[in-house]
């Protein structure tokens, strides 16, 4: 039980965190880590293949799409992306 | 009360999820940020849905010998197929944003209506 | 044999749209036509097999019984509409050829006729559907489909009015989606015959009712997202006007409209009329309905551009509909439906001929540059005026049966001292709003345009669009002649819908 309340916890301060970073890398990495943590808590409630389908479907395809688009917006380098607004 | 919170954290976990993306997709300025939110949002509409299915001592819903009692598996249907209407909503929606980078330049929205209007003119 | 049109109907556009992608661009034309046109005419054949025996058929899928398998249900209602959205969806798409090969690009519009035969599939399977889930699904179909529409576009002014939608449009379904599953974990049922017999047994037991009023408020504000009732209506008036005009009528006539058949099939058939009445939620949806009425006419008025009026046009008469679905009553509801049906004709028939305008107007839709356009175009200046007579509401057209239908229903019902005077306060601001567009159109033609010609080559047979005005013209005329007919066929609807 203290465990999924952790994981639980981690989502929250995740999605917390992706909104306060200014740099759009930052925010898409961290969404990728909050989906991992997703999947693990899918698997604590009893459900195997939701667990499948989100660490494929929503962490990889969802994660490589995203940072296809940051390429795109040339958002990808640590030193381009520093405003928010690119 | 605090029986009831002590009980049900996955629910509450789930809208505090869901208000998080809510308040991002409607407050921040940029548009990839705006889609993480959307992204957020829709998995606490998830994770309550996944948690009102659950049911304590039950097993997985795999048929197997001697197990007497599954979680209900209906739930899990319903949340398989809102995962993939999730994904290629942001497919969709990313597509769109390239489009517009690759017009504007710019990714803030407040900037992206000015623009809009200006090339209307 | 004819219970089956309504499982062809939904499929047939869906293979249409695959069928589409695969060979060049003139034969994804012919096959959306193609498609549309036997959809139409599968669903005038099964309103005629349903109205002549007055039944409601309960159509299962796959012969699974019911807990376990998919169900679709038609009456006439169902009937009713499905026709008429094929019809609208043909008759825009058919007009709007020429328009459609001008505005976006050649490479794209098979995937253009694509998103338009899964927008009907979708619609279609929304109007059918008999159970919550399948319905969600091809609710969030038709909205990346219509979305799609509206991104076609070569403005930059559409991709930014489609990303709005589209993020408005997906919040309105994670409503909808929170309160079916609420509403899955009380009763436990997702087809509408179980979900109806559990929650009128919670209601008379007096269980669960927190959770069953703030299911009904997600409900309401998910399908008031979607359909643009008063406080969510932010998306329309960009997303109608940066469409491409054939998109913009056919978004206007048969999308939102969908979503209200939705609702009014959660009223009659899950949450029960009796239950829908008592709750302090439907004054509240006819309180939205009342401002979406003034605001809508009201904002209508300032605009200066004839497809951002028509746009502010269509939220005030929406308005209209939900304030009919908040008085509840069964002739209320069936003036709700009636309403649906000449909006859905008028609003689609004033952009098509705003289509036809704009294309002897350089293809332009502001005042300045519409001036005296019903000189060059006549058979389009014909059909906007028709079209805004019904809406204002003129005697014989449609839109005068309706909000006379809307005036009676309400008279009978305890909040007749607030709908009756909306409706007139409404119809006099909707004359102040169509006043200046006609007198924009019949003005003085201004000497440069007279004789220049019309730029675009014409790549697809002439006198496309003024065929399908005139269909247009003719069906809203024979509409408000025979509304006393077609009030009998949704009643009998209404009534079987239980």
């Amino acid at each position: 039980m203290y465990l999924e309340m952790a994981l639980l916890l981690y989502l929250i301060v995740a999605a917390v965190t992706v909104f306060l970073r200014q740099r759009l890398l930052d925010a898409v990495i961290i969404y990728a880590s909050y989906s991992v943590v997703l999947s693990a808590v899918w698997l604590l409630l009893l459900a195997p293949d939701l667990a499948i389908t989100e660490a494929a479907v929503a962490t990889g395809i969802s994660g490589v799409l995203f940072f296809v688009v940051l390429k795109r917006i040339q958002a990808m380098d640590a030193e381009h992306s520093l405003d928010e607004e690119v | 009360m605090w029986l009831y919170l002590r009980e049900n954290y996955y629910q509450i976990t789930a809208m505090f999820l869901f208000g998080i993306g809510l308040s991002a997709l409607l407050l921040d300025r940029n548009l990839v940020k705006k889609l993480i939110g959307l992204n957020i949002c829709n998995s606490g509409i998830y994770l309550f849905l996944a948690a009102q299915g659950y049911i304590r001592g039950g097993a997985v819903p795999i048929v197997a010998d001697g197990v007497q009692l599954y979680i209900n598996p209906v739930p899990t249907g319903l949340i398989l197929t809102g995962i993939v209407i999730s994904v290629s909503v942001t497919a969709f929606a990313l597509a769109l944003v390239v489009r517009l980078y690759k017009r504007y330049q710019t990714l803030d929205i407040d900037e992206l209506s000015k623009l809009v209007v200006k090339e209307g003119m | 044999m004819v219970e089956n049109f309504p499982f062809f109907s939904i499929f047939l556009p869906i293979f249409a749209a695959i069928f589409c992608m695969l060979w060049h661009e003139r034969y994804a034309w012919h096959f959306t036509l193609g498609s549309t046109a036997i959809t139409l005419l599968l669903s005038l054949a099964t309103l005629n097999y349903i109205y002549s025996n007055a039944l409601s058929v309960t159509y299962l899928m796959g012969h699974f019984p019911a807990p376990f398998g998919n169900e679709i249900r038609f009456g006439a209602l169902e009937a009713f509409m499905a026709s008429l959205f094929s019809g609208i969806s043909l008759l825009t798409m058919w007009g709007g050829t020429a328009t459609v090969r001008c505005d976006i690009h050649p490479s794209k519009l098979r995937f253009y006729y694509l998103m338009e035969n899964l927008l009907l599939a979708g619609l279609l399977a929304i109007i059918y559907s008999n159970d919550i889930f399948t319905t969600f699904v091809f609710i969030e179909i038709a909205t990346i489909a219509a979305c799609s529409l509206v991104s076609a576009g070569e403005n930059g002014r559409s991709l930014l009015a489609s990303f709005v939608y589209l993020a408005m449009s997906l919040l309105g379904s994670g409503l909808l989606l929170l309160a079916i599953s609420i509403l899955y974990s009380i009763t436990g049922h997702l087809l509408f015959a179980g979900l109806a017999e559990s929650i009128a047994s919670l209601v008379a037991t007096g269980s669960y009712t927190l959770p069953l009023a703030v299911l009904s408020a997600l409900t309401i504000a998910g399908l008031s997202i979607k359909s643009a009732i008063f406080p969510f209506h932010g998306w329309l008036p960009e997303a109608y006007s940066s469409a491409t005009t054939p998109t913009s009528a056919l978004l206007a006539g048969i999308v939102t409209k969908t979503y209200l058949v939705f609702l009014l099939k959660l009223i009659c058939r899950v949450f029960g009329r009796a239950y829908w009445a008592s709750m302090l939620l439907s004054r509240i949806f006819l309180a939205c309905g009342v401002m979406a009425i003034l605001y809508g006419s009201l904002q209508a008025m300032r605009q200066r551009d004839l497809k951002q009026t028509l746009s502010y046009a269509s939220i005030s008469q929406i308005g209209y509909i939900s304030v009919a679905l908040g008085v509840g009553t069964i002739p209320a509801l069936v003036a709700a439906c009636f309403q649906m049906v000449s909006h859905a004709l008028s609003k689609s028939m004033l952009f098509m001929a705003t289509a036809g305008l704009a294309e002897a107007s350089q293809g332009e839709t502001s005042y300045k540059t519409l001036r005296g356009a019903a000189r060059r175009n006549p058979v389009a200046a014909a059909a906007f005026v028709v079209g805004a007579l019904s809406l204002v509401g003129i005697p014989p057209l449609p839109g005068f049966m309706a909000k006379l239908y809307l005036a009676q229903s309400a008279l009978a019902s305890p909040e007749g001292w607030l709908v009756v005077p909306v409706i007139l306060l409404g119809t006099v601001l909707g004359a102040m709003y169509y006043l200046p567009a006609l007198a924009t159109l019949f003005g003085s033609d201004t000497a440069a345009w007279s004789d220049r010609e019309s730029a675009e080559g014409d790549k697809s047979p002439p006198a496309l669009l003024p065929a399908s005005l005139g269909v247009f013209i003719s069906l809203t005329v024979l509409l408000g002649f025979f509304a006393p007919q077609v009030w009998q066929i949704l009643e009998q609807g209404i009534i079987n819908l239980h």
